[in-house]
């Protein structure tokens, strides 16, 4: 089924790799700012933040990924987006680039390949760079989420 | 406990601007009426509205007036009005936003909620129940995104915004006359008198009605007993020594019960414990904050609230921690067990 729609992403940077997200999901982007830890959560969350008064919890996706602990600066990002009724934020390293692409260009995950496969939509191409577009349900399973806090060695 | 009232004329100060502002932007013509600026509101439920009831105002300005020549047609005034009126009503502060504009396409919010799978095809709504779809989450029918206020993400989180300082919102609708929105909030946010302690680098709040006593236990206090675990002696009674570092995973924390404070506290059960800390750092009134609303609950935990200097502390479940400190003790006893019958 051909899809012509122009779908429009932000695209951010954890090391060398480029994810986007639905542009409509983003509720904004600020630096990174110390949070309050959680006792006993699995070691992708970071903790939760006071924005404007709500508190958010933050999730660092390089963890997410299995791919150890981001160790966050002042110049790393957290992006803040609204996924079904919550609010959260995705600790990210830098932002990319706004993306906007036909949604024919964008291609199915191969079904081994990437590391984070089961979090992402989709891949696509930009400008010869391979962008993995996230999908943000999966990515904030909370209700699947180990709390056991007995994490193996990320 | 002293409310610290302020007159809501903080929070309806910045609309005059916001409304000439949009109005320009989006080639509308539209008037701000505001009445019951007096009406005093806790200054903390001021500050979480200040998002909501922009949204609001950029709502009825996008999708509620009609442009100057539909209006016209319609045999408006080309200019429109918007309300922001407030009053005190039964207890709790009554905010309402309605505008004369052409009210909520009830057919396209069908459409657009059997689409999204929120209602099935040929469900019989009623048109209140119909009007207030347009809470639910994700929802938007703005044809095309408008930067203003289109992003679907809109008003699931004004009314979770506003439910989360205890409201509620509904939306009144007449199709070509206009819409209200009604915002019935408490007069204060649920307040706590907590004592804030410190674990390592981590502070946490104590409810103040829960703490007995705190005091720093001297060798002979604090002893660990075999199969129970670790037990202070307070006047000739044994209880239960919970260390909140190792519960919670805490490093850089102080581990020699006889360098760190316990505070004894009771449960609603009756149950008295004493929570090992490194120090107290004093008594406030904290605001209550839920975790369940972007997170889900943690064991342990029941809130969250916001410290003078902007830093989340986490409020402490002391029932919670009973068990949660039993169940490490046990599990304590049973690994050394198991470790000695491995020699």
């Amino acid at each position: 089924m051909s899809d012509n729609t122009i779908r429009q992403f932000i695209s951010f940077t954890i090391g060398d790799e480029e994810y986007g997200v639905d542009i409509m999901a983003i509720r904004e982007i600020k630096g990174w700012t110390v949070s309050t830890a959680l006792p006993n959560a699995p070691r992708y969350m970071r903790g939760v933040i006071n924005l404007r008064g709500a508190i958010v919890p933050i999730l660092d996706l390089r963890s997410r990924f299995g791919r150890g602990c981001t160790e966050a600066t002042a110049r790393h990002v957290i992006m803040v987006v609204a996924v079904g009724s919550r609010v959260a934020g995705i600790l990210v390293d830098a932002v990319a680039d706004i993306l906007a692409v036909p949604g024919d260009d964008i291609q199915p995950i191969p079904q081994l390949e990437h590391a984070a496969a089961g979090f992402l939509t989709g891949l696509v191409t930009v400008d010869g760079r391979m962008v993995a577009l996230l999908d943000l349900d999966h990515v904030f399973a909370f209700d699947e989420m180990d709390l056991s806090g007995a994490e193996a060695a990320a | 406990m002293a409310i610290r009232a302020q007159p809501i004329k903080a929070l309806f100060s910045r609309a005059p601007r916001l409304v000439r502002d949009l109005s320009a932007k989006l080639n509308k013509q539209a008037r701000l009426v505001m009445s019951g600026e007096n009406t005093e509101v806790d200054k903390t439920v001021i500050e979480q509205l200040s998002d909501p009831l922009t949204h609001l105002i950029r709502n009825s300005l996008d999708h509620g007036i009609e442009s100057p020549e539909e209006r016209v047609a319609a045999g408006k005034p080309a200019e429109g009005t918007i309300h922001l009126a407030a009053e005190h009503r039964s207890g709790r502060v009554i905010i309402q936003v309605s505008d004369d504009g052409k009210g909520i396409d009830r057919k396209r919010v069908l459409e657009k909620a059997v689409e999204k799978g929120l209602v099935d095809r040929g469900a019989q709504l009623t048109d209140e129940q119909i009007d207030q779809m347009i809470f639910a989450p994700g929802f938007s029918t703005a044809a095309q995104v408008s930067d203003v206020s289109g992003r679907g993400v809109g008003m699931d989180v004004v009314r979770r915004n506003i439910q989360d300082v205890g409201g509620r919102v509904v939306v009144q609708s007449t199709p070509g006359e206009g819409s209200r929105f009604i915002l019935s909030l408490p007069l204060t946010l649920a307040v706590m008198d907590g004592m804030l302690v410190a674990v390592g680098n981590e502070r946490y709040v104590l409810p103040l009605t829960n703490i007995v006593e705190s005091l720093r236990p001297t060798g002979q206090q604090a002893r660990t007993l075999v199969n129970v675990g670790d037990v202070l002696t307070l006047r000739g009674d044994y209880i239960r020594l919970i260390r909140l570092y190792d519960l919670f995973g805490i490093t850089n924390a102080i581990t020699e019960t006889t360098r760190g404070l316990v505070v004894v506290v009771e449960t609603e059960g009756g149950d008295r414990i004493g929570l090992l800390v490194d120090e107290l750092l004093g008594q406030q009134q904290v605001v209550i904050k839920s975790l369940d609303s972007n997170y889900h609950p943690v064991e342990g935990i029941s809130a969250a609230t916001i410290l003078g200097d902007g830093r989340v502390a986490l409020i402490l479940d002391v029932g919670a921690l009973r068990i949660m400190g039993e169940r490490l003790n046990r599990a304590q006893i049973e690994a050394s067990t198991t470790a000695e019958a491995a020699e």
